[in-house]
């Protein structure tokens, strides 16, 4: 609710030189080092890259999602009100409070054998506090708010009979009905086309606004940004070349892998037909 | 699927590069004794394996290295000519199993997908071997020994034909692994027919696991047969057999006289072991 | 109305039909498996040499064995309908009789040792998902990696020389219950279920005393089966996305544990048709050692008398059990996981 904006603590994310390593048969590999950041409460973070960048092991990093052959070092590491760094790694992972995440692609993300009522059902119901038929009216009031328009068939059906574009809907519902005070979203339309993109983030901006929930989105569509982000942070090969106000980076980049990804990534942003320019590695 | 949380992989191994020399031997040097035992045979034996040559239930000794079960036969004379038979029901019924199970895997995978009476034939195959492949194999081994004779021809060739379900598997997932690469291979090359590039890729390549699944079949044919041997249904007493030599000894372990059983057992294992070893070492290298 | 119940059935319905099917296309299977043998069919089975002319065509008659080819697939696919499984020509007996007590028995075994090694699967498997160092999660996972590697036979004959003979822990291998016991009234057929049943306690406790082995040795020779495919089964599922987001979602931790499970278990009840076969032919090798009557006890025999009619009945019969189990397992599977029913559609990439 807008009004418990103010109450919530001022950084919703605290973070100073997190390392995040693998390990791997051939030994440790580092994935994403020197990594900070700091993130108001309410504010909408995007963080950039191209794959293999480190941007989603930050994502799963600070979601506490992370495997047991990972680990996580950091001079600080606040996610709301959990230390991160502080907390014993487990082989299946406890969430983080307060922390829900949307996955790039719902068909993979919601559980193939239940139903949608079910799985919104027990995320409303979350630790015990609303009783089940009280849970079910939410639910449906839920699939109203992300848009789907008849709510008492998607609500029986299994996600493998919805189309691509529910399945997305259906999954942010579930991750915001338990009002998180951080999303963190993990590349949510980059398997969709550029109509669903659209009309999804602009779904996910609008109700994160409505709860006051921080946004943390994780893209390699640097265009994005400029519409559905506050701040941006770029990241290349595990380490964060740039970050800062979304209107000023974007402006005028001051890393040139910055002005590259700008220049040769076709985007929602670019309306016009560039030929694509190739990229050469830059370090 | 990858998350983002899956770590990249190394670069993957070369496939079939052929294991070194030097950490070949301990895999190796069994499977040669085995064979060396088995060819050489009645002239280890100290004494014969199927005559009485001294009393009952004698203990370990120096006269007698194993020392004798309850007939009175020399269980170290038995047991080396029981090695024999054994690898030579082994042998014969990874052969059969593995050449057959090529055949049949060969024409399952590339007839599944089509219509017609190939395509019904070879789904009906399919679906007929998984079922053949769920009766436990005792039982059909019995029935089939019971049915067409009991010497050690049938019983290699009853081993092999349980075993072909197991290969004919392996070879059909292979084509249909391959065959999925060769279409896009065909699709990019010009000029080069189809079939041409089936029949030179995917035959060496899907051939190839069931190959090295030889010799696993190997380890389960002899603990069949063992086991039909054990049961009495096997080849025919007195007939070396280190099934056969366990049962007869297991009356004579419940009251405490465990050599007549623990020496067969061991010879089993160890058989067992040296041949599923050499596959697993092959299938460490891909 | 109808045809909307048929299209939501239909999916049980349409599986339950083609279990007819499979028991004909193996009873037909047998019927040209036995006119392979080499020899005369009538001599063969009837187990001797001389006949007169009367009594061989007599005897032919009988067996179902007189007329043309296609005359015979019929007779003989009749009687298997009627479970008319013939009189043995060996020993005079009526075949489904020996049958009929035998097979409940035998399978009796063979459930409790499966319900257990289920059971004894899903604790282990559970426990190294939610602690994959601690050293019993470690143990667990070498004894899957070794299925297979020792015989049941090996197994039963060192569990009778640790157990009975150095131990004295377990009763003499010498069948279901001390001799000199009278068996339970029959009820249900099954021995064990009768013991409960008619709650005689000496005959109950005697039982156990005898069975406790055995079963054991078949739970221990076949568990590896399944707990090998569920540790990787569960393996997959809890590095799967869908888990992360039940987790991120903030729902208590035992529906994740639950989402997870019924991701992973479709391979291991598949596989738990196979293990019902594997403790099938597990459950022959055990009577023989440890002299329970059953069908074991029942094949081995005749197999000694070259009792032909006998190995045929053993053999559908068998099958029969093999094929249930297997329409079982599908069942519970398109019951736990919809996507595998017949005639669902699924979009996209799963």
């Amino acid at each position: 609710m807008p009004g418990d904006v103010g109450l919530r603590a001022a950084n919703a994310v605290e973070v100073a030189d997190l390392r995040v390593r693998y390990r791997t048969p051939d030994g440790w590999f580092t994935a994403v080092s020197d990594f900070s950041l700091t993130v108001s409460s309410g504010q909408r973070v995007a963080i950039v890259g191209e794959s293999g960048s480190g941007k989603s092991s930050v994502c799963m990093a600070l979601a506490g999602l992370l495997p047991l052959g990972a680990a996580v070092e950091a001079t600080t590491a606040r996610i709301i009100e959990t230390d991160l760094t502080a907390r014993p790694t487990r082989a299946i992972p406890y969430q983080v409070p307060g922390v829900s995440v949307v996955f790039q692609n719902a068909m993979n993300a919601l559980d193939p054998v239940w139903t949608v009522g079910s799985q919104l059902g027990t995320a409303i119901r979350g630790r015990g506090a609303t009783s089940r038929a009280r849970a079910r009216v939410l639910a449906g009031e839920w699939l109203e708010r992300v848009g789907i328009r008849d709510p008492a068939r998607v609500l029986r059906a299994r996600p493998y009979e919805l189309s691509g574009g529910m399945r997305q809907r259906v999954m942010i519902a579930i991750a915001l009905c338990s009002q998180p005070e951080l999303l963190i979203a993990d590349e949510p339309t980059s398997a969709l086309d550029v109509t669903l993109s659209v009309d999804l983030l602009e779904l996910i901006t609008s109700l994160t606004a409505d709860l006051g929930t921080t946004l943390l989105m994780i893209t390699h569509d640097i265009g994005l940004c400029r519409a559905y982000s506050d701040r941006v942070v770029v990241m290349h090969r595990g380490r964060v070349v740039e970050q800062g106000d979304t209107e000023q980076v974007l402006a005028a980049p001051s890393a040139d892998y910055t002005a590259a990804l700008l220049a040769c990534a076709p985007s929602l942003g670019q309306l016009n037909d560039h030929r694509l320019t190739t990229m050469v590695g830059v370090s | 699927m990858t998350t983002a949380t899956t770590p990249p992989t190394a670069a993957p191994a070369t496939r079939r590069r052929l294991p070194g020399s030097a950490s070949m031997v301990p895999v190796v040097a069994p499977l040669v004794l085995l064979l060396l035992v088995a060819a050489l045979g009645p002239l280890l034996a100290p004494y014969s394996p199927i005559d009485v040559v001294a009393a009952p239930d004698q203990p370990p000794s120096t006269q007698h290295w194993f020392g004798t079960d309850i007939y009175g036969l020399d269980v170290f004379s038995r047991v080396i000519a029981a090695t024999r038979n054994d690898l030579v029901v082994g042998l014969v019924a990874a052969l059969l199993a593995t050449v057959i199970g090529v055949g049949v895997g060969l024409f399952t995978g590339t007839n599944e997908s089509r219509g017609g009476v190939p395509g019904s034939v070879a789904r009906g195959v399919t679906r007929g071997l998984d079922l053949f492949d769920a009766l436990p194999q005792i039982v059909v081994g019995l029935v089939l020994l019971a049915f067409f004779g009991r010497n050690l021809l049938t019983l290699s060739v009853v081993c092999g034909l349980l075993m072909v379900p197991t290969q004919a598997r392996v070879v059909r997932t292979e084509v249909l692994r391959v065959r999925r690469e060769a279409y896009l291979e065909s699709a990019r090359l010009s000029g080069e027919s189809e079939r041409g590039l089936l029949l030179r890729h995917m035959l060496p390549n899907s051939t190839w696991p069931a190959l090295e699944n030889a010799s696993y079949i190997f380890g389960v044919a002899v603990t069949v047969a063992a086991g039909l041997g054990f049961l009495g249904v096997g080849l025919p007493p007195p007939t070396p057999e280190w099934g056969a030599m366990i049962a007869d000894g297991a009356t004579a372990a419940s009251a405490g006289r465990w050599w007549s059983s623990l020496f067969p057992c061991l010879a089993l294992a160890v058989t067992v072991i040296a041949f599923s070893n050499l596959a697993h070492q092959y299938l460490r290298r891909r | 109305m109808i045809a909307r119940l048929w299209r939501s059935q239909r999916w049980w319905i349409q599986r339950v039909a083609l279990l007819p099917v499979h028991l004909f296309l193996f009873a037909i299977a047998v019927f040209f498996l036995v006119r392979l043998i080499p020899g005369d069919p009538v001599l063969i089975i009837a187990g001797s040499d001389d006949l007169t002319a009367d009594q061989y065509e007599r005897i032919e008659v009988l067996l179902g064995l007189s007329g043309s080819l296609w005359h015979q697939l019929m007779v003989f696919l009749g009687r298997v309908v009627t479970l008319d499984l013939g009189r043995s020509l060996i020993d005079g007996q009526d075949v489904q009789e020996q049958i009929a007590w035998r097979l409940p028995a035998t399978i009796e075994i063979a459930l409790i040792a499966m319900v257990i090694a289920i059971a004894v699967t899903l604790l282990l498997c559970i426990f190294a998902m939610l602690h994959p160092h601690n050293p019993v999660a470690r143990f667990a996972a070498f004894y899957a990696r070794s299925a297979g590697a020792i015989p049941d036979f090996v197994l039963g004959v060192a569990g009778i020389l640790v157990f009975y003979t150095v131990l004295g822990w377990a009763a003499a291998p010498t069948g279901r219950y001390d001799a000199g016991l009278r068996p339970a009234p029959r009820t249900t057929g099954f021995p064990f279920l009768d013991a409960l049943l008619s709650s005689d306690t000496v005959l109950l406790s005697s039982m156990l005393a005898h069975l406790w082995l055995p079963v054991l040795v078949l739970v221990v020779g076949s568990a590896p089966t399944i707990m090998k495919v569920l540790q990787r089964s569960i393996e997959h599922a809890v590095d799967d996305e869908a888990t992360l987001f039940r987790i991120a979602s903030g729902v208590p931790r035992h529906v994740v544990i639950v989402s997870v499970l019924r991701r992973a278990s479709p391979t291991m009840v598949t596989m738990c048709g196979q293990l019902f076969g594997f403790l099938l032919g597990g459950a022959v090798i055990i009577e023989q050692l440890f002299a329970i009557p059953g069908m074991g006890q029942y094949a081995v025999q005749a197999v000694g008398r070259a009792d032909f009619l006998a190995l045929q009945a053993f053999l559908l019969t068998v099958a029969a059990c093999v094929l249930v189990v297997f329409l079982i397992v599908d069942l519970v599977n398109m019951t736990l996981d919809p996507r595998r029913r017949p005639g669902v559609m699924v979009e996209g990439n799963a």
